[in-house]
């Protein structure tokens, strides 16, 4: 396998850990301090792979472009979903 | 794991033989979150699902489970929505309802694709009640503000009789603020929020609510630190039983509309000083 990057998105970050998800929903506990950035919830980084398909967290980097689409897209399945509401009319 | 359908029967023996029980199974997922609500008619609600894709479905299918009347996913984390997609394709499901807020995850996307593509219906988490049967589930929005998925966790406050149970996913203390100015009664049953946490308890919650049993759904040995011992010693005051799955396994508890209760573990622990069979009495 030739080295790549891979998108990983962070689920959530607990204490000094980052719970981050690759595209399969594979979940890496990663220590904050083997990223180079400060990150938040949600954020969608790319990260360098080796050969082998290991993660090399030191590369991450944010994909705002990337991150934008899957917002955009859940959002607009949300959307679609709270017309199937039977009491769509009804406001939090 | 206890079979289902023999457990409530057992429960049905405890309990006064005219009423039947609302069972509720705080099932050991490992470090995730996922209750099972089964009402007296045999209407069942799923509350978060756990983290690994195929185990709740194939445990509630083993529990002779094959349909979902609701499912509520209190936020994306994966760790409480890891297993709903496997629910939706392999469960006959009612209805769906979750935040609202939109995540980045591929396993966020999965999920709200497999909404989309079945026929659920879905639910926002409006300031609603859902019956299930003779029990009643009032969904507690989250802020509209909220800035992270923790504090936009649904709250549902389950319903039956006098005996109420209160689940809020990964609530931390700004939410369970805002949880409390919309007006909470005393319960008998509290979920720990956010497995445990720190940020997950006030004195003002705790006062609130008011719990006789806590309940923890917590993975052995997680690398989070969950749950923390300041707020085991905060739900365990006073001589409160705390029951945790990492350690109890299977938390299945069985009320009556009088509110009274029994709580079954699927097992006990070197140590442990609570009783594998806990009775609590109505309370007058």
């Amino acid at each position: 396998m030739k080295s790549s990057r891979r998108h990983y998105a962070v689920d959530r970050i607990e204490n000094d850990l980052a719970v981050l998800l690759d595209d399969e929903g594979t979940g890496f506990a990663v220590p904050l301090s083997q990223l180079p950035l400060a990150l938040r919830e949600g954020m969608v980084l790319a990260i360098r792979t080796d050969r082998d398909g290991r993660p090399d967290w030191r590369t991450a980097a944010h994909d705002e472009t990337e991150e934008r689409w899957r917002l955009e897209d859940a959002a607009e399945r949300l959307e679609r979903l709270k017309g199937r509401d039977p009491d769509r009319e009804a406001k939090r | 794991m206890l079979p289902f359908a023999l457990l409530a029967a057992g429960f049905l023996g405890i309990l006064p033989p005219q009423q039947s029980p609302l069972t509720l199974g705080f099932l050991d997922v490992g470090q995730g979150d996922a209750t099972v609500i089964a009402s007296p008619e045999g209407r069942i609600a799923l509350v978060d699902g756990g983290r690994s894709s195929h185990d709740i479905a194939e445990r509630l299918l083993a529990m002779g489970v094959d349909t979902v009347d609701l499912i509520v996913a209190t936020h994306a984390d994966a760790d409480h929505i890891g297993g709903l997609e496997g629910v939706l394709q392999q469960l006959v499901v009612g209805a769906f309802l979750d935040n609202g807020v939109p995540h980045t995850t591929a396993t966020y996307r999965g999920l709200l694709e497999g909404v989309e593509e079945s026929d659920v219906t879905y639910l926002a988490a409006t300031a609603r009640t859902i019956a299930l049967g003779s029990v009643t589930i009032r969904v507690l929005p989250p802020p509209p503000d909220a800035t992270s998925q923790n504090d936009a966790s649904v709250g549902v406050l389950v319903e039956y009789g006098d005996f109420r149970t209160l689940l809020v996913g990964d609530a931390e203390q700004e939410e369970l603020a805002h949880f409390l100015r919309l007006g909470l009664p005393a319960v008998s049953v509290l979920e720990a929020s956010h497995h445990g946490a720190r940020n997950g308890v006030t004195p003002a919650w705790i006062a609130t609510t008011a719990p006789r049993v806590v309940v923890i759904s917590v993975g052995l040995d997680n690398t989070y630190g969950h749950p923390n011992p300041w707020a085991l010693r905060y739900y365990g005051a006073r001589g409160r039983p705390v029951f945790r799955t990492d350690l109890h396994g299977d938390v299945w508890i069985s009320a009556a509309r009088d509110g009274s209760f029994v709580v079954e573990t699927e097992f006990t622990y070197p140590g442990d000083t609570l009783p594998r069979t806990f009775t609590a009495e109505v309370r007058r």
